[in-house]
């Protein structure tokens, strides 16, 4: 099938088997591969995109239900050079180990904090739940993205 | 906690690339012509191997190989040290080496 979208501000026009996935879509056919596929069964996250703006398992998705729109993945949010806020505040709050699941992770709560005016831990915590991270336990990850949400415009208590 | 020396916040340096989608795991390697190894394990806790019969695998499009304990000991590898301590050749366990290296039992 031909699939049509936009993906980090790019337009592409790609003929691709009628099974494949978004996130092989993303890894395979455009090389993006920061986007991360840890369990294939939308139980990890690590596949966590934006489509349209707003956060989806890119594993859970075949590309041709992405026609017409558009991808932002971890690589489309920010570089070395410039971080996005919530990137800084996973570096800076050691949010991360061996970074499997750090794109998910920073994809979902950028979608969590631009939707939630008041934050608290444990609306970050049940924001995360579809986000599983094998190394650091989630304290310093919640700390990331409460450090991240005021710089974003939200409350934080 | 003190800004330099003893008990001071140190930054990762690797993870600036994992934070921008620049880290490069084993998954993410492709190369032109590449290849993929499946590693089977015994699905049985503890048994003896008294033949591999790897004919219908072999038949499926695409396999380039087989490969059994008998071609290791055959190219004269050694056996797989995957715990300190643990020489003998195993397959079905979790921490136990990959079954290739299996030659004339399973635990």
């Amino acid at each position: 099938v031909n699939v049509a979208l936009t993906v980090n501000g790019k337009a592409y026009a790609l003929d691709v088997a009628p099974n494949t996935l978004l996130v092989e879509l993303l890894r395979s056919h455009l090389g993006l591969t920061g986007t991360h596929v840890g369990c294939d069964t939308s139980q990890c996250g690590a596949c966590t995109v934006h489509l349209n703006g707003a956060s989806v398992k890119a594993c859970t998705l075949l590309a041709a239900q992405a026609e017409g729109t558009e991808i932002t993945t971890i690589e489309g949010i920010g570089t070395p050079d410039a971080l996005h806020p919530m990137q800084a505040a996973f570096r800076e709050c050691h949010a991360l180990q061996c970074g499997f699941c750090t794109p998910g992770m920073i994809m979902s709560a950028i979608d969590l904090v631009k939707n939630s005016p008041n934050l608290d831990e444990a609306a970050v915590r049940h924001g995360l739940e579809g986000n599983i991270c094998r190394c650091t336990g989630y304290h310093n990850i919640v700390r990331a993205v409460l450090t991240a949400a005021p710089e974003m415009g939200s409350r934080v208590s | 906690m003190s800004a330099t020396g003893i008990g001071a916040s140190v930054r990762r340096i690797e993870d600036v690339r994992f934070i921008t989608g620049r880290g490069r795991y084993t998954d993410d390697i492709e190369h032109a012509g590449q290849v993929y190894a499946v590693f089977l394990r015994s699905p049985y806790a503890r048994a003896r191997i008294a033949a591999v019969d790897s004919a219908a695998a072999l038949d499926v499009d695409g396999v380039l190989a087989v490969l059994t304990g008998r071609d290791m000991a055959g190219d004269g590898i050694g056996i797989f040290i995957s715990l300190p301590g643990n020489t003998k050749p195993s397959i079905g366990a979790s921490n136990s080496p990959p079954a290739p290296d299996a030659r004339g039992s399973a635990r």
